[in-house]
């Protein structure tokens, strides 16, 4: 009982730091209305705790269950204090659509529920995760973390003797708050614990989107995802391929907000999101730095030199530098010996190899579309974001390109890699394309919402269902 | 682009309600299954029985390093030959991993621990699978 008392005690740790934050951004407003925000709140003090403890491990900082709280608190009120000098974000719910449409809100809203109750349900009473990834590594590096308070513990430095030492901190560390609010290593706990992100997720998502859109586009969107066997399967797993697309849509929905709105506040949580992709694994630094560059150009092609604000975008993704940093000092590999970045500069080589981009490309494409895994998420999304171009052309634009390139860069890992295409394919491409569904597929009802209230704007008329377009007093 | 949204949202939820019934049987499945105490799940492990592995860390000192020796005999099979020595560093923290020739103590694993060519004190059966051995240095 008194572990899972330490865990649900690190839950509300999570959910009242992000809660600083969002009060401090002027998300949230310090009332009891703000219970739609938990589930942001906690995804955004897991990233919020990560970036910072992670940066701390780096730099030799002992973390343990005391250290952690007052890291959190600490935090948590820096945050909440910037609320006397931020405005907080205007809120202008969309009004009551017809009976009908509600209908089919409620419906896609019970469902979100009925998973999530299933998704807690099943990690609760399941036991320890057995996936060879998360015991032969990521379970094991959280356990260093635990019992040694960092990184560099004891000689030879664990943390490097398990395989991967190039990846970045920050999922290790959240194993090791787990274990360390729970009073012991108990890996059954991390199913648990991934469980909750995925839900907080989902409540994410449905706070941030439900701001300009009404429910009966979100909840069905958010929904067919929620239940997308691809997604259910991996909400349990130990694994952070599903954790770096929770931060990476996360950060795409508020980097369209903040496109739309030009408010602070978004800009910092797209931030924050993608430094935290960044450091949960590599693939989320490729993701993150393809995302901030097009946040970037779209900003510019928008709001010409005031987008350049989204120049800040660019240093989230450089949070890896430090990770970089410490492994050079430790005479640790940068990157992955699964792969060689060099071949990049060998056309012939690169040319010879085609066939392995060939397999990859073909077998990620059959994957993303197969209804047995993603439902018709990809096609769907496609097909609603196509006819609403005309409407708001720039997101969209930016969004598609995001897809495109970075199913090239997923791809072309498999083109420079070293191990054998069949079996490098077979064991990870699903979960690494998997990113791409979940981000598309949670921005879609976001932007459909946004081009159906300029359609209106233009039109002239009101229909109710959405806020206007950002008012003179932007912030940035 | 009302009607792409409708369209949108009434096909999603279509999609959805297909993985309605799976879902409801899942949490069905663990509303009426057997509840098993964190410290059993926490065991849940197909390669190193459980009663190995936390045999393993009640004989071991927290502080002590370990090393593990794989053999075949009996023969092992391929994925537990890989999959046993991790399984070990995976319980034993944070008890150090270290090399059979610098470990003070040593786990044979279908091996029996005359062949380690090392003398040795206090060998202990960990499970059928499993012994321990504490080594003696000069």
């Amino acid at each position: 009982v008194s572990a899972y008392l330490g865990f649900v005690g690190y839950q509300a740790l999570l959910g009242a730091t992000g809660y600083g934050l969002l009060v401090g951004v002027g998300i949230a407003r310090a009332r009891l209305g703000d219970w739609k925000l938990a589930g942001l709140a906690v995804l955004v003090g897991w990233a919020l705790i990560g970036v910072i403890g992670s940066l701390a491990l780096m730099l030799g900082v002992r973390l343990d269950v005391n250290s952690l709280i007052v890291l959190a608190a600490v935090t948590a009120a820096a945050c909440a204090a910037c609320k006397f000098v931020t405005e907080p974000l205007p809120i202008s719910p969309p009004a009551r659509p017809l009976f009908w449409l509600r209908i089919i809100g409620w419906a896609g809203g019970a469902i979100i529920v009925l998973a999530a109750s299933a998704a807690l349900a099943s990690a609760f009473t399941g036991g320890a995760d057995i996936e060879w990834d998360v015991w032969g590594m990521w379970a094991p590096k959280a356990e260093v973390v635990y019992y040694f308070h960092g990184l560099d513990g004891a000689v030879p430095a664990p943390y490097a003797t398990y395989a991967h030492p190039e990846y970045p901190p920050l999922w290790p560390l959240t194993g090791a708050e787990v274990f360390a609010f729970s009073g012991g290593f108990h890996p059954a706990l991390l199913p648990l614990q991934q469980a909750l992100l995925g839900v907080a997720f989902l409540a994410s998502a449905a706070a941030l989107i439900t701001r300009r859109v009404p429910g009966w586009i979100c909840f069905p969107a958010l929904a067919m995802i929620a239940v997308a066997p691809g997604f259910w399967a991996r909400l349990q797993t130990f694994l952070p391929d599903q954790t770096v697309a929770y931060a990476i849509a996360v950060a795409a929905l508020c980097g369209v907000l903040w496109l739309d709105e030009r408010r602070g506040a978004w800009l910092a949580l797209t931030w924050l999101s993608l430094a935290a992709a960044a450091l949960t694994k590599l693939e989320g630094v490729t993701l993150a730095l393809v995302l901030a560059t097009a946040l970037l150009a779209a900003a510019t092609l928008q709001h010409g030199r005031r987008g350049l604000s989204g120049l800040y975008l660019l240093l989230a993704p450089a949070a890896i530098i430090p990770w970089r940093v410490w492994l050079a000092h430790h005479e640790l590999p940068g990157s992955s010996p699964d792969y060689d970045w060099g071949r990049l500069l060998h056309p012939l080589s690169l040319a010879n190899r085609i066939e392995r981009l060939q397999i990859a490309a073909q077998h990620m494409i059959e994957f993303l579309f197969r209804f047995d895994q993603w439902l018709l998420v990809l096609p769907l999304a496609a097909l609603a974001l196509a006819l609403s171009l005309r409407r708001l052309a720039v997101p969209i634009l930016v969004v598609g390109a995001w897809g495109v390139a970075s199913f090239i860069g997923l791809a072309g890992v498999y083109w420079i890699g070293r191990l054998e295409i069949d079996y490098y394919v077979r064991t990870s491409a699903d979960r690494v394309a998997s990113t791409l569904p979940i981000v598309l597929g949670t921005i879609t009802p976001l932007l459909l919402g946004l081009a159906l209230s300029n359609a209106a704007t233009k039109a002239g008329t009101d229909v109710g269902e959405a806020r206007g377009p950002a008012t003179a007093d932007d912030e940035l | 682009l009302t009607g792409v949204a409708v369209g949108f949202s009434v096909v999603s939820l279509a999609c959805a309600m297909t993985r309605v019934m799976p879902l409801w049987d899942s949490l069905n499945a663990t509303r009426h299954g057997e509840y098993e105490s964190l410290s059993v799940r926490d065991t849940n492990f197909p390669y190193v029985s459980p009663s190995c592995l936390l045999a393993a860390a009640r004989t071991i000192p927290v502080t002590a390093s370990y090393g593990i020796v794989v053999g075949d005999v009996p023969p092992t099979d391929d994925v537990v030959r890989r999959a046993a020595p991790r399984a070990f560093q995976y319980w034993l923290l944070p008890r150090l991993y270290a090399l059979p020739q610098a470990a003070t103590w040593v786990i044979t694993y279908h091996e029996p621990s005359e062949l380690l060519g090392v003398s040795y004190t206090n060998e202990t059966a960990l499970c059928a699978d499993a012994n321990i051995v504490r080594i003696t240095r000069p």
